[in-house]
């Protein structure tokens, strides 16, 4: 049924069935991890049409009888509207189904791509260099049916609306947010500046480069050139220091 | 044309994008349709929109992007790409049937709606990820060889180590000239005069460093 509707009512849509994708212009990435949503944010959108759907459904049964009992000649305008009902009923049942279907968020160890919506599909890409808070959020109604949100918020005003405009990315119903979150704040850990287009990022980014670099030498087993040819010059000057010394004893003797 | 240095791997046409200066005629379609559905209020929100629409321009160079439209009251908006926070195309169900999308630009500014809307796009994918390619951050820390302002980290670490390992090298080639003339002068007899000649053998970079130790001067 549900197959069948789908196939009626997606090109009327128009909304492509994208797969999960870094943003172009980025690979390669030490990260790449492809979330979607839990079947539990599927469970609250059925729940919610079927709310919808029983609120509907008893205002339009209430109305046909109320017309009916006035009179029975108004059954042409009843049947179209117990129509326009069902079928409103049943393009928002797909709509909610597609919007988990389709809905993917791509984590890299640089950016963040969320995908989501039906009727409006939108795509929001940021960088985690941008970022300034993690937050992990839950209602009543998402708890009942065990899934989270995480919401990375970048620096600005307003408040965003829930479609995630404004300076908020909102990754809608995971089933696992702590490990989401611990995820991306350390991916945000090796990004050392605030955030806020600092003019001296470059030079700081730079220091932490390096710095990482000569940590990652001395502890790695590689034993790279420069700390071969360092202990080299070390035995050399205290071979040095013990011949002259030698020599120094022999000329005072 | 102009060569994307930024985009790596995936390339983003750069010429493409910033070939772009007006939006597609179908936002004008995009317009009428919104128009329309104002119903009674149709000439009054058709009018600027119409004019939007006609003197709307952009303009994407190398530093940042700007969005200038208005007839009588004209605005221009230029957004850097390195300040931008976050990309937003989003694409209504009008826009995705006359093939166009919305690039929304946000920066860190007070209000919550888009700080720049780049509207009636064709080509909103290549845009999005020309910006991308720009923003801040999208290359990474640790992507050392792809770090803006010319040398890449990689070659800065590997430039550096190259230089560290020839000035050790100096060093040690100096101190081992150093021993070996110390060990020569005590073997041939341990005059003054013989440590003159020493000297002279090793070269004169050697003196350079024997001259300056105290303990080789006192003998």
């Amino acid at each position: 049924m549900y197959e069948w509707l789908k196939k009626l009512i997606l090109p009327w849509l128009r909304v492509e069935d994208s797969e999960p994708h870094p943003p172009a212009g980025h690979e390669p990435y030490e990260r790449l991890r492809i979330e979607r949503a839990a079947p539990g944010f599927l469970h609250l959108r059925m729940f919610e049409w079927r709310l919808y759907a029983a609120a509907w459904g008893f205002g339009v049964a209430a109305a046909s009888a109320a017309m009916l009992s006035i009179d029975a000649q108004l059954l042409w305008l009843v049947i179209p509207l117990v129509l326009v009902a069902i079928g409103k009923a049943a393009v928002l049942y797909v709509t909610m189904r597609l919007d988990y279907e389709m809905r993917w968020y791509v984590i890299t160890d640089r950016s963040l791509l969320i995908r989501e919506g039906v009727w409006n599909v939108q795509e929001i890409t940021l960088t985690f260099a941008n970022a300034q808070n993690v937050r992990v959020t839950q209602g009543p109604l998402e708890r009942w049916f065990g899934f989270s949100n995480v919401e990375i918020e970048t620096a600005g005003g307003g408040s965003g609306d829930a479609t995630g405009a404004g300076h908020r990315a909102r990754l809608r119903g995971l089933e696992n947010p702590q490990e989401i979150r611990s995820l991306i704040l350390e991916i945000l850990r090796t990004h050392r500046t605030a955030g806020l287009g600092d003019p001296d990022d470059l030079e700081r980014s730079r220091a932490a480069l390096i710095g990482s670099a000569v940590s990652q030498r001395s502890g790695g087993a590689m034993l790279s050139l420069p700390a071969s040819v360092l202990q080299e010059v070390w035995s050399e000057a205290r071979a040095l220091r013990s011949a002259v010394q030698n020599n120094d004893t022999k000329a005072s003797a | 044309m102009i060569e994307d240095t930024d985009a790596h791997l995936v390339p983003v046409d750069a010429a493409r994008v910033q070939a772009i200066t007006t939006p597609d005629p179908q936002l004008l379609t995009l317009f009428i349709i919104y128009s329309v559905m104002a119903t009674v209020a149709f000439p009054v929100v058709m009018l600027p929109m119409y004019f939007k629409y006609k003197t709307l321009r952009y303009r994407f160079d190398d530093d940042g992007v700007s969005v200038s439209y208005g007839l009588i009251w004209r605005r221009e908006t230029y957004l850097t790409y390195a300040r931008i926070q976050d990309i937003h195309v989003t694409r209504n169900i009008f826009e995705r049937w006359l093939g166009i999308g919305t690039v929304k630009i946000q920066t860190a500014s007070g209000s919550a709606a888009a700080t720049e809307s780049i509207l009636g796009l064709t080509q909103y994918q290549a845009v999005r990820n020309y910006l991308y390619a720009r923003m801040r951050g999208h290359r990474g820390v640790k992507a050392g060889a792809e770090l803006p302002g010319g040398a890449g980290t990689q070659a800065l670490t590997a430039g550096s180590d190259a230089q560290a390992v020839e000035a050790l090298t100096g060093i040690r080639d100096e101190l081992r000239a150093v021993r070996e003339l110390l060990e020569s002068q005590r073997a041939g007899g341990r005059s003054v005069a013989a440590l003159a000649t020493g000297a002279g053998d090793v070269g004169a970079a050697t003196r350079e460093v024997a001259t300056p130790t105290p303990d080789a001067r006192d003998v």
